[in-house]
């Protein structure tokens, strides 16, 4: 439902455009940046798709994306990341407790958002968020955003 | 103190090695604005007299030396992104003229809904690397949600990311990894280019490490 909560040990996806994947495939920091007038990080949750299969869970994203028309670009990723993990990182970077909470839209149900850490849209933070983000990827929580 | 005039016409590289040399490390006291009034911009002429010795010095004297202010008023006076990319590797920074030039293309033909690379963004990062970038080896360049490029350079010891601000002030953000000694700390701000780099290099390069 909107606004729920997802539990720590649950996951999200957060779509990493191509601009934001260096050389050696990992996303930067940059792909976990708010836009300026953005308030809460956009993610898709992925125990919705009632899956134990990432790759599953991961077409129901990308068609998802499809019907928002969302292009996936050549060599985005998707980049997966445990719950818990982001809270620890934005507790640890930005000072406070973000909300990762489900906010279903009409063409893409299981989209959720990391909210809580930019209302006072302060761009440094969201900086040193995104890149305590990035600093607990490795390959394996990587995905092409275009499906094998 | 050294002409802020990026036109100025230069003296013999080798006299002036040594006093350039020495300007380049970061200042601890931040520096005088530019006569236009932006935040610092001594990094472009730095960039002529230190590049100018090291090539003239290289090359016996060869008159590439008159060639690189010419290259650098190129990068200043750049109205496209192909003018920038076009310079860069005539300044020795082939990696990263091809990276930026990878970035161009993505966003430019591949997804029309990436962010566009700001032009202004891209002569902040150009400059910085020809005349001011710390020796932390070749970074990752991506663009930024908004169209500012940023460059990260991820350790095992640390991370850092500047993103390149189209008013040439860097946005930055860093955290150690000393997991070992228990001492984790990260920093972020918004300020001129050596501030900054003064901020961040112990972030890559900590006191008695190499």
């Amino acid at each position: 439902m909107n606004g729920d909560s997802l539990p720590d040990e649950h996951r999200i996806a957060r779509y990493c455009k191509p601009s934001a994947i260096a050389p050696n495939g990992l996303p930067m920091a940059a792909a976990f940046e708010l836009r300026r007038a953005e308030t809460c990080l956009s993610v898709n949750w992925i125990e919705y798709f009632g899956t134990e299969d990432i790759e599953l869970a991961l077409d129901g994203v990308r068609s998802a994306f499809r019907r928002k028309s969302f292009r996936l670009g050549r060599g985005g990723k998707f980049a997966i990341l445990n719950v818990g993990v982001v809270k620890s990182v934005v507790l640890e970077e930005a000072g406070c407790r973000p909300r990762i909470e489900h906010q279903p839209q009409v063409d893409d149900e299981s989209h959720s958002g990391v909210c809580g850490y930019a209302e006072a849209s302060d761009p440094e933070v969201n900086k040193k968020v995104a890149l305590g983000i990035r600093m607990k990827l490795t390959d394996d929580d990587l995905f092409p955003a275009r499906g094998a | 103190m050294m002409s802020l005039d990026a036109t100025a016409t230069l003296e013999k590289p080798e006299i002036r090695f040594g006093e350039v040399f020495s300007s380049f490390r970061p200042l601890e006291s931040g520096i005088e604005p530019q006569r236009d009034g932006r935040p610092n911009s001594i990094g472009a002429t730095d960039a002529i007299y230190l590049v100018s010795a090291l090539y003239a010095e290289a090359s016996g004297g060869w008159s590439f030396e008159f060639q690189v202010p010419k290259l650098i008023n190129q990068i200043i006076g750049a109205r496209e992104h192909e003018e920038i990319l076009a310079v860069l590797p005539l300044l020795g920074l082939r990696k990263i003229a091809d990276r930026l030039d990878y970035l161009r293309d993505i966003t430019k033909d591949d997804d029309p809904e990436e962010p566009a690379m700001l032009l202004t963004s891209l002569r902040e990062l150009a400059l910085f690397f020809v005349s001011d970038c710390p020796s932390w080896g070749v970074p990752d360049i991506g663009i930024c949600p908004d169209g500012s490029l940023q460059a990260e350079w991820i350790m095992n010891r640390g991370a850092v990311a500047m993103e390149f601000l189209p008013d040439g002030l860097i946005r930055f953000a860093a955290i150690s990894n000393d997991v070992v000694a228990g001492n984790r700390s990260s920093i972020s701000g918004t300020m001129a280019k050596y501030p900054a780099l003064s901020a961040l290099q112990p972030f890559l390069h900590p006191q008695g490490t190499p």
